[in-house]
């Protein structure tokens, strides 16, 4: 039998296979799903040290993505916002180094110097096609679709 | 420290060091980690700025395994101060949703059985333009008129419509159940960031209801660094907030 001349059989293998591919791709995304929601129900307190991730919150307004990162303290002229493929990275130098043991002793020698974050959005930003500014010690990117 | 008076009121176990006297008319502010954290930031600026006595420890099973040290020694992570009219039941560790609305409901009894005047939150309602806004604007919800013609009379402005997740919902709900005066001044802030700006203004507002002088420009000048100490306390207060649905608050409800 040549293979271009598919019977009914081979048809109904192909719909299975189709069927099966959709079902793995279904459960792929669900568990990269609940693998999100958990890291976000995340609670365990991040420390201080030299490098210290800044609050950040993303949403989404249809036609675009805004990404708020609260980076009080940071010099406004040492903020740099870049992008590898979807995922966004800011680093923040602060004014000075904060003496963070000057608020609790466990921290006895430690000072924090910038912000660093790294943030997966939804879609891969188009650097044209995106705004940034500093405000009130909190950056602002806009990424539109 | 010797206790002067141990009550057990809705669960919790509010013990006293000190009798609870205060000159009339009284205020209880009520504080816990909300939106913007700007209940905790007035209430921490306000015990500092007024020197209010720690005169009491609020004990709860969700809250025992957390000892807060001061000077050595250890306290309940939930506090009472007072001052000659003014007292506070604070907290700086982020409670369980189903904890605040019982915590709301035994603070309104708590001060009814203190014979306190009226209790006031200072809290947040989160604006999605935060950044842009330049004049920030304080709404109330009061829990009768008496109390909204105080709110009108100090500058801010009638909440008329929307929604409130929280356990400063339940405080304002358990006092119009109860009959006693409470009122909520909300100041328009970040949801998921500490907001200083926000707790300032609210506490001008508050300077002018209960005729306390209370200066913010330190609040002001250490703004930035109050941002970054109360990260942490922000994060976890945005988890909490994340189980209560607080994101509802920015959704406009149809009332007929």
């Amino acid at each position: 039998m040549s293979s271009s001349s598919e019977g009914p059989l081979d048809e109904f293998l192909k719909k299975i296979e189709r069927k099966v591919r959709e079902v793995e791709e279904a459960i792929a995304r669900e568990i990269e799903k609940a693998i999100k929601e958990l890291k976000y129900e995340e609670r365990e307190t991040k420390i201080f040290a030299e490098s210290v991730e800044p609050l950040y919150t993303v949403r989404d307004l249809g036609d675009r993505l805004v990404v708020y990162v609260d980076i009080p303290y940071a010099d406004a002229g040492k903020v740099d916002v870049w992008f590898e493929e979807n995922v966004m990275h800011v680093k923040a130098k602060l004014r000075s180094r904060l003496d963070v043991g000057s608020w609790s002793e466990r921290y006895r020698g430690v000072g924090v110097e910038e912000y660093d974050l790294s943030v997966t959005l939804p879609i891969k930003p188009k650097p044209e096609k995106t705004r940034v500014r500093v405000k009130r010690g909190v950056l602002e990117v806009i990424v539109y679709k | 420290m010797s206790t002067f008076r141990e009550e057990v009121i809705g669960g919790f176990r509010f013990i006293e060091y000190k009798p609870l006297e205060m000159e009339r008319p009284s205020v209880l502010l009520f504080s816990l980690p909300d939106a913007g954290l700007v209940s905790v930031i007035s209430a921490s600026h306000i015990v500092s700025t007024l020197g209010l006595e720690e005169v009491g420890d609020v004990e709860f099973p969700e809250l025992a395994h957390i000892a807060v040290v001061r000077e050595g020694l250890p306290r309940s992570p939930l506090r009472i101060y007072a001052g000659r009219s003014l007292a506070a039941v604070f907290t700086d560790v982020a409670i369980s949703p189903a904890a605040q609305v019982m915590l709301a409901s035994a603070v309104v009894d708590y001060a009814r059985l203190r014979g306190v005047d009226y209790v006031v939150s200072l809290s947040g309602i989160p604006s999605p333009n935060r950044l842009d806004l330049e004049e920030l604007k304080t709404y109330y919800v009061s829990s009768n008129r008496r109390m909204a013609e105080v709110a009108e009379k100090s500058g801010a402005v009638t909440l008329k419509q929307g929604v409130l997740v929280g356990a400063y919902a339940a405080l304002i709900r358990e006092s119009v159940r109860k009959g006693f005066n409470s009122l909520l001044l909300l100041t328009e802030c970040f949801m998921e960031f500490p907001d200083p700006e926000a707790a300032a203004r609210g506490l001008q507002v508050f300077s002018r209801i209960t005729n306390i002088n209370i200066d913010t420009k330190k609040l002001l000048e250490e703004a930035e660094l109050i941002k970054i100490k109360t990260r942490e306390l922000m994060r976890q207060t945005t988890g909490v907030m994340k189980q209560m649905r607080k994101d509802m608050e920015y959704s406009p409800f149809l009332y007929a």
